[in-house]
C-alpha cells in the first residue's frame, strides 16, 4: 500500500494545489477559466473531499463535501453573505459543457440522450435543461442550465475489509447483494470487490478469476473512449453502456466469465438475466437500493431472490458515521450476521 | 545612356510589380475563400460521418488543406487540445486575429469565419449539417462576388502598374 500512497502524493504534487482539491487536474479542465481560480484558493479542509460541483444558471456555485452543501466567494473561501458568493450565469455553463463534451457535442449524442456524460478520469457530469421530444423519446437536451460534476472516488483496498466473506475457496465466490441508500459507496466497494476478484489475493490465497462487468452507466468502470479508467482488476471485461440484462446474456455467451458484477438491478429482465447467469453456472455481485433488507424486500422482483436463496451474502453500507461504513454483512444459507461491529473505511483520511 | 536606360527600365519593372502585388490580393482571396470552403467540407466529413471530436478534426483537416491556410487548423488543434478553459468561439477568435495579416481576406469574410465557430460543435448533427451548409452558402457568395472583383480590378491594377510606369518615364525623359 505504501507504494501506491507515494505515487499518488507524487502525482497530487505535479497537479498544485487546485488539482489536489479536485483529486486531479481531469476536472479542473472541464472548468471555464473563472472558476478555475476559485477552487485554486480552497482552504485545506475540502482537499481531496469535493464529492459534487454544481453549477445552476443565476444561483450560486456549491460544492458538496462530506453530504454538506458549501458557497464559495471569488477568493474561494466559504460564505452564507450572498452578495459575496460567486453567481454562475449562462456563459459560464455554456463554457463548461464545451469543454466536458470537448467541443463534440455531436459526437456525444448518446449520452446527452442519458443525461451524463462520463469523463476522463471516470468522473460523471450530469445535464439539466430543456428536452426536445421525438417520438416519445428524448431526442436531445438544449438551453442546458445545470451541470452537477460528480467526482468519482477511487478508493483502493475500501473492499478488502469484506472480500473474506465473499470469497469461497480459492477461485470462487458467494453469489453477494450490495444494499445501500443512495450515495454511500455503493458503486466504490463494488468496484474495489471486483478489482479484489478479478486481479486475486495473496492474503486470502484466492486465485483471480475472470469477471465481466456491465457498466449501464460507465460508473463502475468509468470507461472513456472505451478504456476503463479505473482499476477494475486484470481479468476483467466491462462492457460499457450497455443496458443490463442483454449485457449479462451477451457476455455470458462471449466472455464466459466466472462472475458477473453490475449495478442497481431491480427491473423485469435484469432479475430474468440473472437467473440466466446463475443457470449457467456464473456467481454475480450487484447492488440494490435501500437502507436495510426489510425495505429491499418490499419489492416483489428482489424479493423472490432473497427468498429463493440465491443471494448467499448481502451487505448493508451505511454513511453514518461515514461514507462507506459497513453495517452488516448477512449470510443468507446460515441467516447470522458475520461482523458484530461497523466496519468503518479506515483508509478515509488515505492521501490527503 | 546606359544609365538612363536601367533607370527606366528600374522604373517600369517596379511600378509593374506594384500594380501586379495589388492584383494578386484579389486572386489570392479568391484561392482563400476557394480553400476555407474545401478545409469546412472536410471538417463537415470528420463530424457527420466519423464523429471525430473536434481538436482531432481539426488537426486532420490541417493536415489535408492547402499550406496557405493548414496552419490555422493546426493552430486551433493546438489551442483546443491544452485545454485552456476558453469556449469555442474565443479559442477560433483568438486564432484568426492573431493571424489575421496572413490571410487575403476582406472584412466580411473573415466575420462570416469567426461567426461560423458560435454553433461550431454545439448541438447534434442535425443542427451540425444545417451549420456548415449555412457557412459555405455564405463564403460561396463571398467567393463569386470576389472573383467578379479580381477579374474586374485585379486586370485593372495590373495594367494601371504598367501604365504608371510608362507615363513616369514619358513625363522624365
Amino acid at each position: 500500500m505504501e507504494n501506491t500512497k507515494d505515487k499518488r502524493l507524487k502525482v497530487y504534487k505535479s497537479y498544485g494545489r487546485e488539482g489536489r482539491a479536485l483529486n486531479g487536474k481531469e476536472i479542473l479542465e472541464i472548468l471555464p477559466i473563472r472558476l478555475r481560480q476559485i477552487f485554486s484558493n480552497l482552504p485545506n479542509r475540502f482537499i481531496g473531499d469535493i464529492e459534487e460541483i454544481r453549477l445552476r444558471v443565476n444561483n450560486p456555485l456549491i460544492i458538496n463535501c462530506q453530504g454538506e452543501d458549501f458557497f464559495l466567494t471569488e477568493k474561494g473561501r466559504t460564505s452564507k453573505v450572498k452578495h459575496e458568493v460567486i453567481e454562475i450565469n449562462r456563459d459560464d455553463i455554456k463554457t463548461c459543457f464545451q469543454l466536458v463534451t470537448d467541443y463534440s457535442a455531436y459526437a456525444l449524442e448518446e449520452e446527452i440522450r442519458n443525461g451524463f456524460i462520463t469523463i476522463k478520469g471516470g468522473h460523471r457530469v450530469g445535464i439539466s435543461g430543456k428536452t426536445i421530444i421525438e417520438s416519445n423519446r428524448v431526442k436531445t437536451i438544449k438551453n442546458i442550465s445545470g451541470l452537477n460534476i460528480r467526482i468519482s472516488k477511487e478508493k483502493i483496498g475500501c473492499g478488502e475489509k469484506v472480500i473474506k466473506h465473499i470469497l469461497k475457496g480459492s477461485d470462487s465466490i458467494h453469489n453477494t447483494l450490495i444494499v445501500s441508500p443512495p450515495g454511500c459507496g455503493k458503486t466504490t466497494i463494488l468496484r474495489d470487490i471486483i478489482r479484489l476478484i478479478s486481479s486475486g489475493s495473496n492474503k486470502y490465497n484466492f486465485k483471480g478469476i475472470n469477471v465481466s462487468v456491465v457498466d449501464e452507466r460507465s460508473e463502475i468502470a468509468g470507461c472513456y473512449d472505451g478504456i476503463p479508467q479505473k482499476d477494475v482488476g486484470i481479468r476483467t471485461d466491462v462492457l460499457d453502456g450497455c443496458p443490463k440484462a442483454e449485457g449479462m446474456l451477451m457476455l455470458i455467451r462471449s466472455m464466459s466469465p466466472r462472475v458477473i458484477a453490475t449495478d442497481e438491478i431491480g427491473r423485469d429482465e435484469d432479475i430474468y438475466a440473472l437467473q440466466e447467469a446463475m443457470n449457467a453456472g456464473v456467481k454475480f455481485i450487484t447492488t440494490v437500493h435501500g437502507d436495510s433488507i426489510e425495505e429491499v424486500s418490499r419489492r416483489n422482483r428482489i424479493n423472490s431472490l432473497i427468498e429463493s436463496k440465491v443471494f448467499k451474502r448481502i451487505i448493508i453500507l451505511t454513511n453514518k458515521p461515514k461514507v462507506g461504513t459497513v453495517k452488516e454483512i448477512i449470510d443468507l444459507s446460515g441467516n447470522s450476521t458475520l461482523n458484530d461491529e461497523l466496519l468503518l473505511d479506515r483508509r478515509d483520511d488515505y492521501g490527503t | 545612356m546606359v544609365l538612363k536606360i536601367i533607370i527606366v527600365i528600374a522604373l517600369l519593372l517596379s511600378s509593374w510589380a506594384i500594380g501586379y502585388l495589388v492584383a494578386l490580393r484579389y486572386s489570392l482571396r479568391v484561392k482563400q475563400l476557394g480553400y476555407f470552403i474545401g478545409a469546412l467540407n472536410s471538417l463537415e466529413t470528420d463530424i457527420l460521418y466519423y464523429s471525430t471530436p473536434l481538436p482531432v478534426a481539426m488537426k486532420k483537416v490541417a493536415g489535408r488543406s492547402h499550406k496557405s491556410i493548414s496552419w490555422i487548423f493546426d493552430d486551433a488543434w493546438k489551442k483546443l487540445s491544452e485545454r485552456t478553459g476558453l469556449n469555442i468561439e474565443e479559442t477560433w477568435r483568438m486564432t484568426i486575429e492573431e493571424n489575421i495579416d496572413y490571410l487575403s481576406l476582406s472584412k466580411d469574410d473573415i466575420e462570416i469565419i469567426i461567426d461560423f465557430s458560435k454553433e461550431l460543435g454545439v448541438g447534434n448533427k442535425e443542427t451540425q449539417k444545417k451549420h456548415f451548409k449555412y457557412t459555405q452558402e455564405l463564403l460561396m457568395e463571398q467567393k463569386i462576388e470576389a472573383s467578379n472583383e479580381k477579374d474586374k480590378n485585379g486586370r485593372m491594377f495590373n495594367r494601371l502598374g504598367v501604365l504608371l510606369g510608362l507615363a513616369m518615364v514619358i513625363i522624365l525623359i
